[in-house]
């Protein structure tokens, strides 16, 4: 789509009572409209019961990760001239039990990251807040790749085992237990590396790097796989 | 526990065969075809080669080494399909089982040239 200032999408999305596409027909007034903009449209001018998650609209919060014509993406920041096509498809994001039309149960992929334990467990209990790393200090740059994670979920529906294999991790999970094991300031250390020592996690990873691919932050997740499994590889985990 | 335990110590096993085949499998090719001769396989003088101890040594370590990682590899290929654990764990047994049948067969044949 080469010109699209003020032209018409066919916007296709999947609907879970209808266990089918539904199809409308959306004005759109620029190339940089997103796919976010559309979707509000045809729950404002065509179906109000159109069901789908945004918030922040500014893509910091991951409240609408969804799949845009079968990649994970979010909503907010899909440009619909960019995809180069006037036929837009939208579905919710996969392995993960659907809700209503394109919002689904994340409980199992925040359930991935109680599993891993992936919070901070601060050396220093009592302090208030962290100790702040400034940018150039060697330990901020261990671990700057891998922060940044908005729990949005793309990694987790991208990832090739997420729906196959039950109780594994994912790439969300496994990158923050990576960051936290990498950061002097969390208690645990490399003691977390014991939670991904297994089938359900790195060690079945085959890094074909979809995770990568989708990550709206671009978090080298796919790198960081192969990070934590060199870790693996070296440390003493018993 | 101990079968997270294992499979880490497997998967690591998989890594270090590797590392430890690529010199060996190197090695092999280098022997065979320009120090040795391809054309000078016969039973008398890869007998009188393997009783010579270092490539009676090499010879065993690449076969540890390549089937190891070869039915390592297997392993987690198979277990990308198994559903539950005890699956899994057949897929374990099956496959060490396997690489101890190809070592010991392999040894056999070595001492055949002793």
């Amino acid at each position: 789509m080469a010109d699209n200032s003020a032209s018409r999408i066919t916007l296709e999305v999947f609907r879970s009572e209808k266990g089918r596409l539904s199809r409308f027909d959306v004005p759109v007034p620029a190339p940089a409209s997103r796919v976010l903009d559309a979707l509000l449209y045809v729950r404002e001018h065509l179906d109000p019961s159109l069901g789908f998650r945004y918030s922040c609209r500014a893509g910091m919060c991951g409240s609408c990760a969804l799949v845009v014509n079968g990649k994970e993406a979010l909503a907010c920041q899909s440009a619909i001239g960019a995809l180069g096509t006037t036929t837009v498809r939208l579905s919710p994001l996969r392995a993960l039990p659907v809700l209503h039309d394109l919002m689904c149960d994340m409980t199992p992929f925040f359930d991935t990251l109680k599993r891993a334990d992936a919070a901070m467990r601060p050396k220093e209990p009592n302090r208030k807040t962290l100790r702040v790393m400034p940018p150039g200090e060697p330990h901020r740059a261990l671990i700057e790749g891998q922060n940044g994670c908005l729990t949005c979920g793309a990694c987790f529906s991208a990832c090739e085992w997420s729906a196959t294999r039950p109780g594994y991790l994912g790439p969300a999970a496994m990158n923050r237990v990576l960051m936290l094991s990498l950061d002097e300031r969390d208690a645990r250390g490399k003691s977390r590396l014991a939670t991904v020592a297994n089938e359900s996690g790195a060690l079945r990873c085959h890094g074909l790097g979809n995770c990568s691919q989708v990550c709206p932050v671009d978090i080298p997740l796919r790198e960081g796989m192969q990070k934590l499994k060199g870790l693996l590889a070296m440390e003493d985990i018993s | 526990m101990a079968s997270q335990l294992l499979d880490l110590k497997l998967w690591r096993w998989q890594r270090y065969t590797a590392l430890i085949s690529l010199p060996l499998v190197l090695a092999h090719v280098v022997l065979q075809y320009w120090v040795f001769g391809i054309d000078s396989a016969n039973f008398d003088a890869v007998s009188a080669r393997v009783k010579g101890g270092i490539i009676l040594g090499l010879d065993v370590l690449l076969l540890a080494a390549v089937s190891g990682h070869a039915f390592l590899g297997l392993r987690s290929m198979l277990q990308d399909y198994a559903r539950s654990s005890r699956t899994a764990a057949w897929i374990t047994r099956a496959t060490l089982f396997a690489f101890a049948a190809t070592l010991v067969y392999g040894l056999a044949a070595l001492v055949v040239f002793l």
